[in-house]
């Protein structure tokens, strides 16, 4: 059997997996860049811890409320701030993120405040973590290749010819945006089961960043490149213990890596396939062979 | 006669700059219109206020009895007017046959469950739209690069992939600007018999605006003429081409420019 600390680790990347796949759908997708998720997983971690402690609510019980707070919260702000200009929707999700911080800190007397929110049950095992990650890359990879995955990716290349084929981009905006806020709120909740004991800290900005420059790494329009770079860039940190202070500095170098050599990401336009490996191999043969053809 | 478009008083000001003045049309049903004049006349500010990218200044716009303005460009596209863009706008990144099924979003009658868990509706749906998808493709000629990048094929063919990435989306009027811009004599008059094949076969009324004269006397039942936003002659193509306001304010010019 695996040690509690590989365990550990496998369930912190299952957790950063589901959020991500919600970023992945809005900045990977839709084009849409948010610093605000880490205060919808905030939300959906505190809901649930508050749900399971205060009203003894079963454990799914506690995570679909966790979701359900965030995707409400996730559609009214992006029906106040999706007809913004790109850069000013951010800075809203920005202000957002920082809010939900001072709100959990203020209602010191449900959530503990800046102390924590502590005794939360530990339900977050490894078998169900790796199921609903698993689930949860599914349905967005079934979303991604359905009219609503054609629509985000419609209103990420080119909003103008989107809206001239019938495609109401605010709506579809609206959508990747709540389906974002209900991933992270669910990874919100398992982390909460998983930890048991949730500071407003731990959903900072610098969380939501992460989030961000791990799709971002992996790769526009690429569910899988996401997926594996949040497994890279999570692994990473942790096996290396002793480079963990650096943790900003290593993933602020993999973005001017990866911007410099490969600009469009790890994976970017691609999806990690057989198909598309063969196709690689192919080319790259065919590289070499015209190479030898010159010499 | 079978009125599809109603256009009245239409009006459009930039800053002090009128680009549409007074400008009135109607379409009738199964017909193709021209929209000619110099560079600059406001044929395409026409088009942009027909689909909502600009909000008109004065006058009424009606598709079929429906009022077109004030509505978003996806709730026009949805009612039924397809364009495609002077200044090419396709999907780049994407592989030429996602840019039509992109715009099948009418065909698409699934929800977001059955699209989570593949059912058998989504998989009618998707198969039929990839389907009408590879024969719109056919039907343009681009049956051979559907697995390109849009943003990898030539000029004209890319003007082709707009037309058929606006068919995909079924509308019953079709504006088209300057379909044939880069097109050489032999591929316009390809173009025209295609125009003439889509708007029988899917029983299309089309509005065009294009400056290869020889391309719009041999396809349009009638023509409209602008200069600097006003219409300075509306008629058959003979009328249009004896009239002496459009020979001296554009068909002269023309003349000079090909010469
Ligand atoms: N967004 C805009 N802002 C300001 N002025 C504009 C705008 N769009 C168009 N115009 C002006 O309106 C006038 C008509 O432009 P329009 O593009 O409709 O001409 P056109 O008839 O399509 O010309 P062409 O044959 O060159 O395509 C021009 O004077 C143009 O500068
Ligand atoms: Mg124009």
């Amino acid at each position: 059997m695996l040690s509690s600390y590989a365990q550990g680790l496998i369930i912190l990347v299952c957790i950063n997996v589901i959020a991500v796949t919600g970023v992945s759908l809005l900045t990977g997708f839709t084009g849409l860049f948010s610093f605000g998720n880490a205060g919808f997983m905030a939300l959906g971690a505190y809901v649930s811890a508050i749900a399971s402690v205060e009203l003894h609510a079963p454990f799914l019980v506690s995570l679909v409320a966790g979701v359900l707070v965030a995707a409400i919260i996730g559609f009214g702000l992006g029906r106040l701030t999706l007809g913004l200009r790109g850069d000013y929707f951010l800075i809203a999700t920005l202000g957002f993120g920082q809010v939900v911080q001072v709100l959990i800190e203020f209602f010191d007397k449900v959530t503990g405040g800046a102390r924590g929110f502590a005794n939360i049950p530990p339900k977050t095992t490894l078998w169900i973590a790796v199921v609903l990650a698993v689930g949860s890359v599914a349905v967005a990879a079934n979303l991604i290749h359905s009219k609503f995955g054609r629509n985000f990716t419609a209103v990420r290349e080119q909003e103008v010819a989107a809206e001239a084929v019938g495609i109401d981009t605010f709506r579809f905006k609206q959508m990747a945006f709540v389906l974002s806020a209900m991933f992270a709120g669910f990874a919100g909740g398992l982390f909460a089961h998983y930890y048991m004991y949730i500071v407003p800290k731990m959903f900072d900005i610098n969380e939501s960043a992460l989030f961000t420059i791990t799709v971002v790494v992996g790769g526009l329009a690429s569910l899988s490149g996401s997926v594996i770079s949040c497994v890279v860039l999570t692994l990473l940190p942790e096996l290396f213990r002793s480079l963990a202070s650096y943790r900003m500095l290593f993933y602020g170098m993999a973005v001017v890596a990866i911007i410099l050599i490969r600009p469009s990401g790890l994976m970017g336009y691609h999806e990690l396939s057989f198909g598309w490996i063969r196709e690689r191999m192919r080319a790259k043969r065919g590289k070499t062979a015209s190479k030898e053809r010159k010499t | 006669m079978n009125s599809i478009l109603s256009i009245k008083g239409l009006g459009k000001k930039f800053g002090g700059v009128c680009a549409v003045d007074e400008f009135s049309l109607e379409l009738e049903q199964g017909t193709i219109h021209g929209l000619i004049g110099p560079n600059g006349a406001g044929k395409t500010t026409i088009f942009n206020l027909m689909t909502g990218i600009y909000h008109p200044t004065a006058g009424t716009m009606a598709l079929r009895g429906t009022n077109l303005v004030g509505l978003g460009s996806y709730r026009i596209a949805q009612l039924g007017i397809g364009r495609t863009f002077q200044n090419i706008r396709l999907f780049t990144q994407l592989s030429v046959i996602d840019n039509v099924v992109m715009a099948s979003g009418v065909d698409a009658t699934y929800g977001m469950v059955d699209a989570i868990f593949k059912t058998r509706r989504y998989q009618r749906d998707e198969a039929k739209i990839r389907k009408r998808a590879r024969e719109l493709l056919d039907l343009l000629g681009l049956g051979g690069v559907s697995d390109e990048r849009a943003g990898a094929l030539p000029y004209g063919s890319q003007r082709k992939l707009e037309i058929a990435r606006a068919l995909a989306a079924r509308p019953v009027l079709l504006l088209l600007d300057e379909p044939a811009a880069g097109m050489n004599e032999e591929e316009s008059m390809e173009l025209v018999g295609f125009i003439r094949d889509v708007r029988k076969r899917f029983d299309l009324t089309v509005l065009l605006i294009e400056h290869h004269m020889s391309v719009v006397m041999e396809i349009c039942d009638r023509i409209t003429v602008l200069d600097f936003g006003k219409t300075i002659c509306n008629g058959i193509p003979k009328e249009v081409q004896a009239n002496r306001s459009v020979i001296d304010a554009y068909l002269g010019e023309t003349t000079d420019r090909e010469n």
